[in-house]
């Protein structure tokens, strides 16, 4: 069996990416299963979604805890500790990375001791659908060739994803074109291989729970105002920017921000924290001047 | 080249509700059952199905709709999940009163609170005293397969009792897997057009139904008559899965045995990590023990004489509950060691709590079972609950409890 991770922000299509290779794989004639899990739904937080492969029927479910493969839609992603993309990834683990980073800069921020891959797919995805929303197709195709799935495979798991998801026929069209693009880049990288044997799991002593007194075991949080320590600037894919030229100061970015990410300076200009905003761009759509654009964020 | 399509859990339970060509769709969506609630309303829309799909203002309007809608003649589906389930409780008890036919799918979610959204079956299992007959699912197969046995049950005149099917959050509604779907004639061959015999509105004939009764007798009558059509719902469920069998190939029974013939010792488990058991199993027998897995599939009516059945004889079984009923322990436990005391040869039992609010089940927690029901073959007294916590796990309790500013007392 092969096992392959994903681990994605909410919105960036990892959960799409894992039904692509899935969907290929079952066209290719394997047993799959594929699931997400995400928490309550938030665009940018932090998401996982798995996909099995084998040949036979799957007698496991949830969360792959040792994966062969781990796609990681961006680098940001390495170091948030509410995804832990390295978690049980062994030196016989491919981690997959996108990024505009090289592997060297990568090796640095990662434990990883098995190999790395890394490329800019979003900058392809950008180029050929002029939108992020192809990110699932470009990862999604990546692990379509990574578990050694032919090109035709892939494009037919790709096409029924693609009809699901009910694209224009010039969405469609850009996104086989993405799919052929992104086999060309990564073409040259060999497949994974199957484990052999299974991985061993290192036991684990269980504990007895005791009695806790009611002011610990309720689940209430003492830790007051600790939500501004939760640097959500990473979720972010687009960054607002204001053009103070256009900006009139009429507060409707600072009164709709849903974060309170937007302050206002002494002259009454607002001002993005970064550290904070998601980059739900709702500011950038509720402007009435047009006096802030979103920009891609590079990282 | 594998047969069928991929779908998830939710996929397959709007497909079972197509198949089974249902006349009303009540529906409030709710985390993890809103898939299915999407699924069913473009079908709606588009005309696929003929189906009349209306959204309600709350899980306790949907089931009043349900139920009044089954009480007037038609086939009706409907699902919720965890707290919307608990939000339209008062009609559960009162539409089985009613002794209308309609399925509601559950998908398990854990209760608040805390408030939660992976699987635990502390809210369908809130259910089994309502009338309602309950169905508990392990694959997408199983799902779309058991919506449509559902009706051919519920709607058996010596039955008529409305059916909750069960099928878990994430690890079966969000998860996709080869599913066989049954030809639309061949489902329709097995489950002919409802035809209403007491529940009905027709012009010519006025009636009152769920009316209110005054005086003891009359109230025990009309509640033991769903006990006795759920004790007849253990036979008419096995003419059925013997249908089904005959109609589709596959064969569900009351009970699923894994690995068994030859087991000293049994794992009991039901729904979507049952899968989990099975490999837990096969990993045990490779390393010499003769173990097999007993999976809880019908619960209500609840199936003591087939439990006891396979269970009497055997060295030692360990009931893994995913559910917890504090101040007792695991719910489907109580039941089966009621079900095998008079047995003289009932085993030694061993209760055991785990995967609350979807929590992996890991092979080490296996291992641990396997060690515990072995002790008790050799007469070791094993005092239950045991709660399956691994010591990583509680480190990481702790850690969030710090974080939270648990350290000290406020």
């Amino acid at each position: 069996m092969l096992r392959i991770r994903f681990h994605g922000r909410g919105g960036q299509g990892m959960k799409t990416a894992s039904r692509i290779l899935g969907s290929a794989a079952f066209h290719a004639g394997y047993v799959v299963q594929d699931a997400p899990v995400y928490g309550a739904e938030r665009r940018g937080a932090p998401m996982a979604a798995f996909t099995r492969i084998a040949h036979a029927p799957i007698l496991e479910r949830g969360a792959i805890v040792q994966a062969d493969l781990v796609v990681v839609a961006d680098d940001t992603l390495l170091t948030e500790p509410a995804a832990q993309p390295l978690a049980g990834c062994g030196a016989h683990c491919t981690l997959l990375v996108n990024s505009t980073r090289d592997e060297t800069a990568l090796r640095h921020t990662t434990s990883h001791d098995g190999r790395l891959l890394v490329a800019d797919f979003t900058a392809l995805v950008l180029k050929l659908t002029q939108t992020l929303t192809g990110l699932s197709t470009a990862l999604g195709i990546a692990a379509t060739h990574m578990v050694g799935l032919s090109l035709a495979d892939s494009l037919a798991g790709l096409t029924e994803e693609l009809d699901d998801a009910q694209l224009s026929p010039a969405q469609h069209r850009a996104n086989l074109q993405l799919a052929q693009a992104t086999y060309a880049l990564v073409r040259s990288w060999e497949p994974i291989q199957e484990r052999q044997g299974e991985a061993l799991v290192p036991a684990t002593a269980l504990v007895e729970m005791p009695f806790d007194p009611p002011w610990r075991a309720a689940p209430s949080i003492y830790a007051a105002a600790n939500s501004p320590a939760r640097h959500t600037g990473s979720w972010r894919q687009f960054r607002p920017v204001l053009h103070p030229e256009h900006c009139t100061r009429c507060w409707v970015c600072f009164v709709r921000c849903p974060e309170a990410a937007i302050t206002l300076d002494c002259d009454d200009f607002p001002v993005v924290d970064y550290d904070v905003c998601k980059g739900c761009l709702l500011c950038v759509h509720e402007c009435p001047t047009h006096a802030f654009s979103a920009e891609k964020e590079v990282r | 080249m594998t047969h069928g399509k991929l779908l998830t859990g939710n996929a397959a339970a709007a497909w079972g509700a197509r198949l089974a060509d249902v006349d009303y769709v009540p529906a409030f969506p709710i985390t993890p059952q809103t898939e299915m609630i999407e699924l069913l309303a473009q079908w709606a829309a588009d005309g696929t199905i003929p189906a009349r799909f209306v959204t309600l203002d709350s899980e306790h309007s949907m089931l009043t709709a349900a139920g009044a809608a089954a009480a007037a003649g038609a086939r009706v589906f409907t699902a919720t999940s965890s707290q919307g389930l608990l939000y339209g409780f008062e009609m559960l008890y009162t539409i089985a009163g009613w002794r209308v036919p309609l399925v509601l799918v559950n998908v398990s979610r854990g209760l608040s609170s805390p408030i939660t959204l992976e699987a635990d079956h502390n809210d369908i299992l809130a259910a089994r005293d309502s009338g309602f007959l309950q169905i508990h699912t392990e694959t997408c197969q199983e799902v779309v397969d058991t919506i449509l046995m559902a009706y051919r049950l519920a709607e058996d005149r010596r039955v008529m009792l409305p059916v909750l099917v069960n099928l878990d959050g994430f690890t079966l509604s969000f998860t996709r897997e080869p599913v066989i779907l049954p030809e639309p004639e061949m489902a329709a061959a097995f489950l002919p057009s409802y035809q209403p015999d007491h529940a009905f509105i027709r012009g010519h004939r006025p009636m009152a139904q769920g009316t209110a009764v005054l005086g003891g007798a009359a109230y025990s009558y009309f509640r033991y008559q769903q006990h006795r059509a759920q004790e007849n719902a253990l036979q008419v469920y096995q003419e059925i899965a013997e249908e089904f069998h005959t109609c589709c190939g596959r064969y569900y029974g009351l009970v699923e045995p894994f690995q068994l013939d030859d087991a000293d010792y049994v794992l009991v488990m039901s729904n979507a990590f049952a899968t989990k058991g099975k490999v837990a199993v096969q990993r045990l027998r490779a390393g010499g023990m003769r173990i097999g897995l007993l999976r809880l599939r019908v619960l209500r009516p609840f199936p003591a004489a087939a439990i006891a059945a396979v269970l009497e004889g055997r060295k030692a079984v360990a009931v893994i509950d995913q559910n917890l009923a504090p101040g007792l322990g695991g719910i489907t436990y109580q039941e089966i060691a009621a079900a095998l005391y008079d047995n003289p040869a009932r085993p030694a039992l061993l209760s055991i709590v785990g995967g609350l609010g979807g929590k992996d089940i890991s092979e080490a927690e296996f291992d641990a079972i396997a060690e515990d029901v072995k002790r008790a073959a050799a007469g070791a007294r094993v005092v239950g609950p045991r709660l399956l916590y691994t010591q990583p796990e509680w480190e990481r309790m702790h850690t969030l409890l710090r974080i939270a500013g648990k350290e000290v007392e406020a």
